[in-house]
């Protein structure tokens, strides 16, 4: 190629450049107005999925009038609603967000924290301290998912699947942690992403994130082991070429090291007392590091001291002044190495409060030119929050199922099998743990007090999976396993039934038969026996029926009278002859389509199924008595039958 | 560069009054910590609260942390002393006392497998710490008492109360009515003749109390104390209508008994209720129950006062259920269908930790003065 040809070609692909950046440009720009981002910040969050008490904006106020805050729905509910006043937004955090968890959360390896914050919108947040109490690998685990593994098995508190796709499944965090200044030895490189980036109106905005380099002082040995922690201020620093080269201007740190206000003011949570300078007057940690950061650095998002403090254009200083508070906005921010001051903020801890930050951008610009934080409480009292929740309770049935799966009561035993009960039918629709369920169900109202049953009948659909199975037999059930099988917390209802209703209740049992439009068999309890035909006609399937009395109140249960024929060859012999039926109030009402119940009289409420259950292992199947066998004689199954 | 006599002067003065502020500040916390102490001591725990909260503002310390767990508990709020002691813990491994206290509230709610596992990785970093090892000692009771080193402040394993002179913990017993009275075992024989008793719940909270004869259940198997000042109640009422069902969760609180008075937060059993006894006036238990005459509160799934804890004439633990006494708490209720139903399905089940709460006012110290 010529020189000559070389320049209009070179020339050509110059304009072709201009032109494509100019287009570039003009997309950022968009309108060329400037607009706001609103950027919803919060720190240490430490697994408090309930609530932490009370807090008040400040000192000042009494004990008494400082309303409970945080709870993991009520962050949700809060940042819910911050969003909804502008879609340009981002959620982020500056981190322990796991680790020194109470028991709801750390019992169940911290996945319970995640769940939670996957619900609330975390997009990005910095690793602290606290990420890596269990280690880099538990860390990276929880970022991908899946289950925690314990001496080669998967761990019984690990997947209990609350808050992820299914149970048994832990589908690690959508938000991405971020690791600037971790460095794995062994490879050179970050942890976890050094930053992560999010576009707004053709925008990018980056956030950076990191852990205080002391981290190796503060933590176990083995949690760190093969991590290097480098300094904050040179990391950050180190990377804004990096992020510049991409089109980056605005750049948000968030960092897990802080300060805590001092003298003379009352710390209010959108104070700056200090500036958060120590008491000795010494720079604060936070303060340090942002003394040394690049000028391109136009937030910092803090953490770490559990303090609440907005240092920025929204400083307030609020004072005792003859025991009430009086705030004087003064605005300010910590100076960096240009002596610029930047905004830093940080909201206290345990998911009291929410720092609410709205940043102007200039598409220009491609840069934040002003930065706008307010702290908020993020408080219980709130009506409009508590009815907020009221109308999506996804985050507060996360807590709830953890709460109840942390119960003392959950790990207890209260029974042991001697093979498997699994919650699949057979051909003819019976079901091993509904026959089990069923016989607990008539144990509880038996006695004449309680209902005087003759008969129970379980709805299979209330047979949860996977029944009762362990890796082994004997197997020691426990509450918990049991809560799982029965989570529906039915009570029980003792009725009154003619031979016909239960013969046409067990009718109602086949699609096309009284509006039933999905096979549903019934499990029935022991003494009770009957025999269906696949092959009859709807309304017409019960074949044989025969109800032999039978104390299941005594182990082995005991045969107390003469078998009746309730029902031969489809003819039911004495349609007024009446019996005494346990069901749940489930099916009592019509569940399942098993509108016969609704004819039923005489009802008695009773005990809840969970109880009924629990009562008729732990009395009846505990150590030292011998387990419970399906193949007994004397629990009689298979109770039902399918003929062609 | 090189520093003149006058600069090294500078430098030294500044570095002498930077130590100064220094030391002002700790001394400042300190004195802080202190008065804290002596709040919570004096039975003020919202003072000792904020004092605590001070101090902790001015440094991120265990001690001024575990102060503050104190005070929680001692406010009757253990699900946050709890939830706040799990950080406390993870937060300053350099301090075991940290960890101790947590694994203490998780045994006295109940969390035996974790207060274990939190005491064995204390123990595995802080294998010759003093305070780890009586704990140790005192955890593999099945009714462990504090004492000694396990009761110096910041982490004192037990509530803070004055104590009352040359007095033993004779049984447990439950406060009803708004806090006037409370019903114990019968104590025939532990108590010298001109005792006088005293109660004391999980929160420090001491009375006198006398023997009510004339309002005593005739059976023999209980005693009514009438309170000199009533104690602070939840004011929850108790189980109507018909004891809670066999099968259905229950929790007893109950308090080691021993030649010691000193005060202790109440260790809270959970189980189930077994089925009536055949004189149909009290039921089996399911609780793992420790204590030689209990007399502790039993409390149902809601919450509710279910009865009291007893041992049967063949040693197990029973149910004596309120039932029995129509002026126990709320109004007896007629025993129909739709009261079962309110019972079972009205009031939700509690987690374990908040029926704990309800312990800490609910279940007493019965305590013998010869």
């Amino acid at each position: 190629m010529s020189t000559r040809r070389f320049a209009l070609a070179c020339a050509l692909a110059g304009a072709a450049v201009g032109l494509g950046l100019a287009a570039a440009g003009a997309q950022a720009q968009g309108g060329a107005a400037p607009f706001t981002v609103k950027i919803v910040g919060f720190n240490d969050y430490h697994g408090a999925l309930q609530s932490p008490g009370t807090f008040g904006v400040n000192t000042l106020v009494p004990f008494a009038q400082r309303p409970a805050v945080g709870g993991a729905e009520y962050l949700a509910a809060y940042i819910a609603r911050l969003k909804t006043q502008n879609a340009l937004n981002v959620v982020v955090g500056a981190g322990d967000l796991i680790g020194a968890s109470p028991l709801v959360s750390a019992l169940f390896f911290d996945e319970p924290a995640v769940e939670t914050l996957n619900k609330i919108g975390l997009e990005f947040t910095s690793v602290g301290n606290h990420e890596f109490d269990k280690g880099s690998a538990e860390l990276k685990r929880l970022q991908n998912g899946g289950c925690k593994i314990t001496n080669g098995l998967p761990d019984p508190n690990s997947c209990k699947g609350v808050g992820s796709g299914a149970p048994g499944t832990f589908d690690g965090a959508r938000f991405k942690w971020l690791s600037a200044n971790v460095i794995e030895t062994a490879t050179g490189r970050t942890l976890l992403p050094p930053y992560g980036i999010k576009t707004f109106n053709g925008v990018k905005v980056a956030f950076v994130g990191m852990t205080l380099k002391g981290t190796p002082g503060i933590v176990t040995p083995t949690g760190v082991a093969g991590l290097q922690f480098r300094d904050e201020a040179d990391t950050v620093n180190a990377l804004v070429p990096r992020l510049r080269a991409q089109g980056i201007e605005a750049i948000v740190v968030l960092v897990h090291q802080g300060g805590f206000q001092t003298s003379p003011n009352v710390g209010d949570i959108n104070g700056c007392d200090g500036n958060l300078r120590n008491a000795d007057g010494s720079e604060s940690e936070i303060g340090a590091i942002v003394k040394r950061l690049d000028n391109a650095v136009d937030l910092v998002i803090s953490a770490h001291t559990h303090a609440a403090y907005n240092c920025s254009a929204g400083t307030v200083d609020v004072r005792n002044v003859g025991g009430t508070a009086v705030g004087t906005a003064r605005p300010t921010g910590l100076a960096n190495a240009s002596g610029r001051l930047v905004p830093v903020t940080s909201a206290s801890a345990f998911g009291r409060i929410v720092t609410d930050i709205d940043v102007r951008i200039d598409p220009r610009s491609r840069d934040i030119v002003a930065v706008a934080p307010v702290n908020r409480l993020v408080d219980r009292t709130d009506a409009a929050i508590v009815a907020a929740i009221a109308a999506d309770p996804t985050v507060k049935n996360i807590v709830d199922g953890y709460s109840a799966l942390v119960s003392p009561l959950a790990g207890q035993v209260i029974g042991t099998i001697a093979a498997p009960l699994p919650s699949s039918a057979n051909a003819a629709g019976e079901v091993l743990a509904g026959n089990l369920i069923a016989d607990a169900q008539l144990k509880a109202t038996q006695p004449a007090s309680l209902g005087g049953a003759t008969i129970a009948f379980m709805n299979a659909g209330g047979v949860r999976s996977p029944g009762f199975v362990g890796p082994a037999y004997p197997y020691d059930v426990t509450y918990g396993n049991a809560f799982t099988v029965q989570p529906f917390g039915n009570s029980l209802v003792t009725v009154t039934l003619t031979s016909l209703q239960i013969k046409n209740l067990l009718e109602q049992q086949f699609v096309g038969c009284l509006g039933q439009t999905v096979q549903r068999v019934l499990q029935v309890s022991n003494g009770l026996r009957y025999s269906w035909s696949a092959a009859a006609a709807p309304c017409a399937k019960i074949v044989d029926l025969t109800y032999t009395p039978t104390d299941v109140t005594v182990v082995p249960p005991v045969v107390t009278g003469a078998p009746e024929m309730v029902v031969v060859g489809g003819v039911v012999q004495d349609p007024a002859r009446t019996y005494r039926v346990t069901v749940n109030n489930f099916i009592a009402t019509g569940g399942d389509g098993f509108t016969v119940l609704l004819g039923a009289g005489n009802a008695l409420g009773g005990a809840q199924d969970i109880d009924a259950l629990v009562s008729y292992l732990s009395e009846g199947y505990k150590a030292p008595k011998a387990p419970y066998d399906p193949g007994q004689p004397a629990l009689a199954i298979p109770r039902i039958t399918r003929l062609p | 560069m090189r520093w003149s006599v006058r600069h090294a002067c500078i430098a030294a003065a500044i570095g002498l009054v930077v130590a100064s502020s220094s030391i002002q500040a700790s001394d400042d916390r300190r004195a802080v910590l202190e008065r804290a102490e002596i709040d919570l001591a004096g039975g003020d725990a919202a003072a000792a609260a904020a004092g605590f909260e001070r101090a902790g503002a001015m440094a991120h310390t265990a001690d001024a942390e575990m102060g503050a767990v104190r005070a929680m508990l001692q406010q009757g709020e253990y699900r946050r002393a709890l939830a706040f002691c799990a950080h406390v813990a993870g937060a300053h491994l350099d301090a075991p006392e940290a960890a101790v206290l947590y694994a203490w509230l998780l045994r006295v709610g109940g969390h035996w497998r974790e207060s274990e596992g939190v005491l064995a990785a204390a123990t595995r970093r802080s294998p010759a710490h003093p305070v780890v090892q009586q704990a140790a000692r005192a955890l593999s009771m099945p009714l462990p008492t504090a004492s000694g080193a396990l009761l110096d402040t910041p982490h004192r394993l037990a509530p803070a109360a004055s104590d009352i002179a040359a007095g033993r913990v004779v049984s447990s017993g439950v406060l009803f009515d708004d806090g006037r009275r409370a019903l114990i075992p019968v104590l025939a024989t532990a108590l010298a003749p001109g005792s006088r008793l005293w109660v004391r719940n999980g929160l420090g909270q001491a009375r006198e109390a006398m023997i009510d004869g004339a309002a005593s259940p005739s059976d023999g198997r209980v005693l009514i104390l009438r309170l000199a000042e009533p104690l602070p109640s939840d004011r929850m009422g108790s189980s109507d209508g018909r004891a809670p069902f066999a099968g259905s969760p229950a929790f007893v609180a109950e308090y080691a008994e021993g030649d010691s008075q000193a005060p202790a937060w109440p260790w809270l059993r959970s189980g189930f209720l077994g089925s009536p006894q055949r004189d149909g006036k009290s039921s089996r238990l399911g609780v793992e129950v420790a204590a030689q005459r209990l007399g502790g509160p039993v409390f149902d799934a809601s919450g509710q006062v279910a009865g009291i804890a007893l041992r049967g004439v063949d040693g197990q633990a029973q149910l004596l259920p309120t039932s029995n006494w129509p002026r126990f708490g709320t109004t007896k209720t007629a025993t129909t269908a739709a009261a079962v139903e309110t019972s079972a399905a009205g009031r939700p089940p509690l987690a374990g930790d908040e029926i704990y709460e309800r312990a800490l006012r609910r279940a007493l110290q019965v305590i013998a003065v010869p």
